[in-house]
């Protein structure tokens, strides 16, 4: 998976992904920190990075905090 | 291909030559572009589209004409047919650069740092616009055409992301599916208790009737219980005999009922079947995770025609290749929809196994204190159970079952049926043996209720708890997942809807007034990955353009997407080229099309082929009356042979070129162009003015054919033309006369005077001067309402009487 370049469409895409998911304060400080990372890591979408996502998120015992 | 933020962009390197030594149809060419857009004419099969191809494999290493057609490849079929594939060399010579750089089959260009970011652009972007790809992108299916556009925009890489979460999505609400559903079986546990109570306060007061009955008094909350349930065990004698008959009634209850669940969680978690159904679809478990690198693999496919397979090396016709692909994608699909249903059993396996896992839990642990029991079955029956949890959670691989298969079979089995009736035999005896009292056996149901209702309460309690984490997991995933697809699909539609307003800029600059327009690039908000084309068809609005445009109409959509999109994307990429794409414009939508390229791409370098002769020669008239001139090479292929490749000129229309043949004193030559002229525009002018003529098998119509109804059809109706330019048309008679045996008989035409030929010539070039409008582009026509010869806009008009 590709980091994220600036000035592409798919980059773009990503940076307003996490803008638009954040604004949507579904996911925990914690819990967007780790997609977030895995955006900028290149990893985001990997089976092995949506499995972490959501073992942070069973883990979590907050809900609905605004990262 | 990227977009680019365009903020510091170097100079862009134009191709000052070509060169291309033993590659698809030339031998050893060069083409003379000096940084210049070029028009390149030639008749099919003269080797035009050979140094586009050559192009392509400069900057892609792909020849576009190959992808998909079966046992074609680069490898076998690129080089020329009397030559090898190590004989490959395309130099390109960039203006200001002092060396080429050369591409062959060993080794590809070495750009400097500064030119490398054109080498990439090159190999990302598409410049390359055949007349097959035009139509084959407006005919493709809408998924087909999204996987199109996505490689043009550089997102193809998003669209198995968005699959992989959104898959996580689905599978976590099955999670939460099968948690909500334990939750309903462990409420109806409760109800079984406590009938007619749906919430703790009824409960409460359920269990506080049992305590008013028996004269202890009500529990004022759930806390107090154990406290008055201590109370209860004392009316008894011996207290604790109440609490064993209680133990012991639960022991024999919950015997009973892992003996009525048995066959049902024995069924329910028997998956063997619907495993064998999705391994049907699937050589080997391993390729469930295939789904991904077969399409990464289609896609090397297309885009490097070989006939080795990029997997494995075996050699198989590309056709072949993509079919298999293609075979095994839709297994996966099917295989997709079939894992989504044994995904989905699982879950409701696992609630009902831990159902009567709880149930063995609790009569092991009664056996051991009350009846000291400790019996080998149900132990191993235990852990059989455990490992076939731990098989049937969603974390676990889902292609896994043997444990849940082994369970059932320990379900199903004589030994677990004689365990639980012999502890159930068991239980009964021994409460038997306690010879309560009344009193003391009203106390021991007392306790054992009590007990029963907490303990259930509690594993309610604990799975509601699971079901809110696992529809919190659910929802968030949701969340991520619907985010990222929403996001892509809005940057998407937002790209094509910038795209919109400049297809339909380039479209209506080419159809101008005309009652098809409207064009939008549509994604399917149902589906993930599916583009639609709409537009407006007089006043029908969203149609498929398909379903009423011309084909001239749908090449210019064609056309007005690529360039839209070479112009959003393209811009630091200088090159452009049009193979014969053009084919089916006529003479104004032509005319249109060169304005546009040339207003809207005055900064690329244009490379335009036909094999239209009479498009190029209105080209050139038009690039000339725009003075643009200096900003075009044409060029001519005009032979080619396998031993020699094509042969090519500067481009000059044919009586040009005939006047160029004369002054060499390639008279016999300049005889046979002059011919194929005046038949031409015989052939023209008898269109335009509507004069009959004998009708032919054949689409070309001779000389003899033509002249005749041509001249008595002017003469009659045109007199007035005809008389004040009488001696046009006199000289013409005679001269035109001698044109047949001019160019068919050898020797009466190198016995003629070179200086009939030129005569001839010029009169040609005097009568198409006459029919011909140079504002409008076009020959005058005859209009029968009117009877009127004229142009377009009039500049020439005569009455046709």
């Amino acid at each position: 998976m590709p980091q994220p370049e600036t000035g592409t469409l798919s980059g773009r895409i990503y940076r307003k992904f996490l803008t638009e998911l954040a604004a949507r304060r579904a996911l925990s400080e914690n819990e967007y920190a780790t997609v977030e990372e895995a955006v900028n890591a290149g990893t985001f979408g990997t089976e092995a990075s949506i499995e972490n996502t959501i073992r942070i998120i069973e883990k979590s015992d907050t809900e609905n905090s605004n990262p | 291909m990227r977009i680019q933020s365009g903020s510091s962009r170097k100079a862009i390197p134009k191709i000052a030559t070509l060169n291309v030594s033993k590659f698809r149809g030339i031998v050893d060419s060069t083409l003379r572009l000096d940084g210049k857009s070029a028009v390149i004419h030639g008749e099919s099969g003269s080797g035009k589209s050979s140094f586009v191809a050559a192009l392509s494999f400069f900057y892609k290493s792909t020849l576009p004409g190959f992808v998909g057609i079966q046992e074609l490849s680069l490898a076998k079929h690129a080089h020329h047919v009397s030559a090898s594939q190590s004989d490959v060399r395309i130099e390109v010579l960039f203006e200001g650069c002092p060396d080429p750089f050369c591409r062959t089959f060993d080794a590809e260009p070495q750009p400097s740092d500064g030119l490398s970011g054109h080498f990439e652009l090159g190999r990302q972007c598409h410049f390359i616009l055949r007349r097959a790809d035009l139509l084959d992108f407006i005919e493709a299916r809408p998924a087909d055409r999204f996987d199109a556009i996505a490689i043009l925009i550089g997102i193809e890489g998003l669209s198995p992301i968005d699959l992989l979460w959104q898959k996580a999505a689905k599978d976590s609400l099955q999670g939460a599916t099968g948690a909500a559903q334990m939750a309903r079986l462990k409420q109806q546990e409760l109800a079984d208790l406590i009938p007619n109570a749906p919430d703790d306060q009824s409960r409460l007061r359920g269990i506080g009737d049992r305590l008013e009955d028996f004269g202890v008094q009500r529990p004022k909350d759930w806390s107090s219980l154990p406290g008055l349930r201590a109370k209860v065990a004392q009316q008894a004698t011996p207290p604790d005999t109440a609490n064993r008959t209680a133990e012991l009634a639960k022991l024999a209850r919950l015997c009973g009922e892992i003996l009525q669940l048995r066959q049902s969680v024995a069924s329910s978690i028997d998956l063997e079947e619907k495993l064998r159904r999705v391994r049907a679809e699937l050589a080997t478990e391993t390729q469930l995770t295939l789904l991904d690198l077969l399409q990464l693999a289609e896609r090397l496919v297309k885009e490097r025609p070989a006939d080795d397979c990029p997997l494995c090396g075996s050699v198989v016709g590309v056709e072949e290749l993509l079919s298999r692909i293609h075979k095994k994608k839709q297994a996966l699909l099917v295989a997709s929809e079939l894992a989504d249903d044994l995904r989905g059993s699982k879950a409701k396996a696992l609630a009902k196994l831990q159902n009567i896992k709880e149930r063995m839990s609790e009569v092991q642990r009664i056996a051991s204190q009350a009846v000291g029991i400790q019996d080998e079955v149900l132990h191993s029956s235990l852990k059989s159970a455990e490992l076939a949890e731990n098989q049937l959670s969603p974390t676990a691989n889902l292609l896994s079952v043997q444990a849940a298969t082994s369970f059932s079979q320990t379900l199903n089995s004589g030994g677990f049926e004689k365990c639980f009736r012999n502890l159930e035999t068991t239980a009964d005896k021994a409460q038997n043996d306690c010879r309560l009292s009344e009193r003391g056996q009203q106390a021991a149901d007392l306790i054992s209720f009590i007990d029963n209702v907490l303990a259930a309460r509690e594993r309610l309690r604990e799975a509601t708890s699971q079901q809110q984490k696992a529809e919190e997991i659910a929802a968030k995933v949701k969340v991520i997942a619907d985010t990222f697809t929403q996001v892509k699909r809005e940057e998407v539609q937002y790209i094509f809807d910038q795209l919109e307003s400049r297809i339909a800029t380039y479209y209506t600059f080419v159809h101008k007034g005309e009652p098809t327009s409207g064009h939008r690039l549509e994604l399917d908000e149902a589906r993930r990955a599916s583009l639609y084309i709409r537009s407006q068809f007089h006043d029908v609005r969203d149609v498929d353009p398909r379903a009423y445009h011309s084909e001239g109409h749908l090449d210019s959509l064609g056309l007005a997407i690529f360039l839209a999109f070479a112009q959003q994307f393209n811009a630091g990429f200088p090159l452009l080229i049009l193979d014969d794409v053009v084919a089916t414009t006529d003479a104004q939508h032509m005319e249109r099309t060169c304005q546009l390229l040339l207003e809207h791409f005055s900064d690329k370098q244009l490379i335009i082929t036909s094999h239209d002769r009479w498009w190029t020669e209105r080209l050139r008239e038009w690039i000339n009356r725009k003075g643009k001139s200096q900003q075009f090479k044409f060029i001519e292929l005009y032979d080619w042979s396998v031993q020699f490749g094509p042969k090519m000129n500067e481009y000059l229309p044919r009586l040009d070129r005939v006047f160029q043949l004369l002054d060499n004193n390639q008279k016999e030559e300049a005889a046979g162009l002059s011919r194929h002229c005046l038949e031409w525009l015989l052939n023209e002018l008898t269109i335009a003015l509507e004069i009959p003529v004998a009708r032919s098998r054949f689409p070309s119509y001779d000389l003899s054919t033509l002249m005749s109804p041509f001249f008595s059809t002017v003469k009659k109706h045109l007199k007035g033309v005809v008389a004040s330019n009488a001696d046009l048309f006199s000289d013409f008679e005679s001269i035109a006369s001698a044109a047949n045996p001019l160019t068919h008989y050898n020797e009466w035409a190198q016995n003629a005077p070179k200086a009939l030929v030129r005569e001839l010539a010029e009169n040609i070039k005097a009568l198409q001067d006459l029919l011909y409008c140079d504002k409008c582009g076009e020959f005058l026509t005859y209009n029968k309402l009117t009877s009127k010869v004229s142009c377009r806009k009039g500049c020439k008009t005569w009455d046709y009487k």
